[in-house]
């Protein structure tokens, strides 16, 4: 495919993608003091990587964020999160107790509050982080690869 | 045990996202594992089915946090679920190598079970159209799972309704939420009957009903609304077609309805009659066109239109009879054969369908099998399983099938439907010839030639079906009665569900409203 | 008033979008529009005129004051959640139109849907 993208969107993107990227971790680490949270923040993230992949190909993207890594992201998120439930059963034996609350309150509006919110915000992160940008991803592959059969087979050896 | 509620929806998310993570050449582990989760699943709703009561997720109190509850009705629909469910992935374990990326579909399958575990389970209004959402979500990706054109416009034009009917569904909770101030079952039964004046047509409550049961009618493939079910289980694998018509379709319609209009709103006649309504359509639309075609899956799928129908129409009854307050004996009868006949639908329906699935198995001729000319001629087991599936489905005597549906008849005509109880007879009768039709010619003629043999895996989910066809009959038994279906039937139209603890925390609210009146939502 | 009003208008406009338009694209952004209308009557029905973002800061001192100045948190909570389906559903609905489009050549339903079975192959 020609590569007839202009200069400035990939010198710039270049410059845009780390910040968007941190901007992402911010909203997901503070989204139980503030507005943001795991989903905002996952997105976020995700939208670097979309960047880098509409203004500078899927080569670039891929070599961010491999295929594979973005596929275990979006499992390893939920399982996190399913991880952190079942946690609960087994130290508070509650499913979903917020059990670091229990021995380690923190101080309220300081970054250590909240307990396991913090996880599971960082589970969701991952999970969306890798879900969405996936989405994009094979909507891109689907429609550059033109005509005929583009089975989810042929992602898979990439 | 407390703690097997939960994890009977954590378990099939946490397999089925630890199957996503696989990389694609442990085959052989991926479905040995699948079937593993699936037992796991068995066990553990076995395991739920003498206690009932709630769990409050994270600790967060009774009525204000996230809960699951279970009680008479779900426990039974959970094992259902279950029974049904472990068939169809010991049958999917050999059956899907007819796909490829079958990884894929295990990690699905097993998110849609989690969808329908949740949705029996949830005690709040919101969360149980999440969980339907993640089922009916995981069947739209699976209807399509095969990517040829016809499986993937099947799948759009359920994908399409299903988004608009999930829509409407939101928009009725949100309705809900705005005259009442909580989305909690429990809580939405106590206050409802706090109302004064009854639901009338043109009141919020009423609109609220009136767009949940359409939603969750269109998600039970009831009769104006079924347009999506044959092309759907027509195009989808025949194990997802089996979990579909025996378990999707009837608890995220019938059971999410039926919880929303008897326990949330307190059985509203006007919404009872809106069930019979759709519930007498689809007996009949499903019986004329499964009449009308000669195509096996579209005769099945018809005919579980057919067949779900007297679920919605039985359980409709028993609702407008409990609340016209003549009889509670009668509506009690009318909701045992409603729910005994569902019981029955998911056995019958899931044998017919995993039975077809391996004469589609066996030939890979797609056209032979479409035709239905003989499919099962080669397959003695097959045809055995079929047609005392079928038998049951009709309604000849000694099968559950015929008991569940004479109750329902028999309760239709002591309730003062005479007309209905007959529109019934009509139909089952007319359920004989269909069903004798699909059997004979899958009998007859020239077999198609034999590409694979049915395995051993797949033999032996049948016959679990079928014996479990074949002892359903056994639940009517006065002891199995009162313990399952009768306590099932009370505990959707008669309990309150955890009054006291309600209204302690109603009366909490209320003082907390009257010293000052600033709060939120609770305002009304 | 005005907004409910709005909202319903919205809805509206999404279904009448789903029943005329022939294209599938145009359909999936009708299904968005129903979407974010439901959303959007959400919203309303949490919200109180002059009301704070539901947001605890260090800049108030009593929970009391809070509770007093905050719209209804619940319904923001299942906008997020209905947002997140909404999303998967939209994306779920473009793979499949793209894969059509790969078969048929054409977004357009009549011919998606009505096309011969020889097209088929």
């Amino acid at each position: 495919m020609e590569d007839n993208r202009s200069l400035i969107i990939k010198r710039v993107s270049r410059w845009m993608a780390p910040f968007i990227f941190l901007y992402g971790v911010y909203l997901a680490l503070y989204g139980h003091l503030s507005p943001g949270g795991g989903f905002p923040g996952g997105v976020v993230v995700a939208a670097a990587f979309i960047l880098i992949l509409l203004a500078r190909g899927e080569p670039a993207a891929l070599s961010k964020i491999p295929y594979a890594v973005a596929k275990e992201l979006d499992a390893l998120g939920a399982l996190l999160f399913l991880g952190v439930g079942l946690a609960g059963i087994g130290v508070s034996g509650v499913f979903f107790a917020n059990f670091i609350q229990e021995f380690l309150p923190g101080q309220p509006l300081e970054w250590f509050s909240g307990g396991t919110i913090i996880i599971n915000n960082v589970a969701i992160a991952m999970k969306v982080a890798g879900s969405i940008f996936l989405v994009l991803y094979f909507l891109s592959v689907l429609r550059i690869s033109g005509e005929g059969e583009v089975g989810f087979s042929s992602l898979e050896e990439k | 045990m407390n703690f097997l509620l939960p994890l009977v929806v954590a378990l099939p998310l946490g397999g089925g996202f630890l199957l996503a993570l696989l990389p694609g050449r442990f085959l052989k582990f991926s479905s040995f594992f699948f079937v593993l989760v699936a037992i796991s699943i068995l066990l553990s709703s076995i395991l739920l089915l003498p206690g009932t009561g709630y769990y409050e997720i994270g600790g967060w109190i009774f009525p204000l946090g996230i809960n699951f509850s279970l009680d008479g009705l779900s426990r039974l629909l959970l094992l259902m679920i279950a029974l049904v469910g472990f068939a169809v992935s010991v049958y999917s374990a050999s059956y899907m190598d007819l796909y490829t990326s079958r990884i894929r579909f295990y990690a699905l399958f097993l998110l849609l079970w989690a969808g329908l575990n949740g949705t029996v389970l949830s005690g709040d209004i919101f969360n149980r159209y999440v969980y339907v959402e993640i089922a009916v979500i995981a069947s739209y990706i699976l209807v399509g799972f095969g990517c040829a054109p016809h499986e993937l416009k099947a799948a759009l034009k359920y994908a399409v309704l299903g988004a608009v009917a999930s829509a409407f569904t939101l928009l009725g909770i949100a309705v809900v939420y705005s005259i009442t101030g909580t989305v909690n079952i429990a809580q939405l039964a106590a206050r409802f009957s706090n109302f004064t004046e009854p639901v009338f047509i043109g009141s919020p409550a009423f609109f609220a009903g009136f767009l949940l049961v359409l939603g969750f009618g269109y998600k039970s493939a009831q009769a104006p609304l079924h347009v999506w079910q044959p092309d759907a289980f027509s195009a989808a694998p025949a194990s997802v077609s089996a979990m579909m018509s025996s378990a999707l379709v009837v608890i995220v319609g019938i059971y999410a309805m039926s919880r929303t209009v008897f326990t949330a709103f307190g059985v509203v006649a006007l919404l009872c009659w809106l069930m019979v309504f759709l519930g007498l359509c689809s007996v009949f639309l499903g019986l004329y066109y499964s009449a009308k075609t000669d195509r096996p899956r579209r005769v099945l799928s018809y005919q579980s239109i057919s067949q779900v129908g007297y679920v919605l129409l039985a359980v409709g009854l028993g609702g407008i009879v409990y609340s016209s307050g003549e009889s509670l004996n009668l509506s009690i009868w009318l909701l045992v054969g409603g729910l005994f006949h569902l019981l029955n639908h998911a056995f019958f329906m899931s044998s017919l369908f995993l039975a077809l699935g391996s004469a589609e198995f066996n030939t890979v001729d797609v056209d032979c099998c479409d035709a239905g000319q003989g499919i099962f001629v080669d397959l003695p087991l097959v045809g055995c399983v079929s047609a005392i599936a079928s038998a049951s489905a009709a309604g000849i005597p000694p099968f559950a099938g015929f008991i569940s549906k004479f109750i329902i008849i028999a309760a239709t005509w002591a309730a003062g439907f005479p007309f209905i109880a007959l529109l019934l007879v009509f139909s089952t009768l007319g359920a004989l010839p269909v069903f004798y039709r699909y059997i004979s010619r899958a009998l007859q003629g020239q077999s198609p030639v034999s590409r694979r043999p049915v395995t051993l895996l797949m033999k032996g989910s049948l016959i679990f079906l079928v014996v479990l066809v074949v002892s359903a009959s056994f639940l009517i038994l006065p002891p199995l009665r009162s313990a399952y279906l009768d306590s099932a039937a009370v505990s959707l139209l008669e309990e309150r569900p955890y009054e006291e603890k309600i209204n302690e925390w109603e009366k909490i609210i209320k003082d907390a409203g009257d010293s000052d009146r600033k709060t939120g939502g609770i305002e009304q | 008033m005005l907004p409910y009003i709005l909202a319903l208008v919205l809805l509206l406009v999404g279904v009448f979008g789903i029943f005329t338009r022939k294209n599938l694209i145009k359909i999936i952004i009708s299904i968005s529009i129903i979407e974010s209308a439901v959303n959007l009557f959400l919203i309303l029905v949490g919200y109180r005129s002059g009301g704070i973002a539901p947001i605890f800061t260090a800049r108030m001192a009593e929970i009391s004051e809070f509770a007093d100045q905050a719209v209804d948190p619940l319904p923001q909570a299942m906008v997020l959640t209905s947002i997140v389906i909404g999303v998967s559903l939209t994306a779920l609905l473009v793979v499949i139109s793209l894969r059509l489009h790969h078969v048929y050549g054409t977004y357009d339903i009549n011919k998606i849907f009505f096309a011969r079975e020889s097209d088929e192959e």
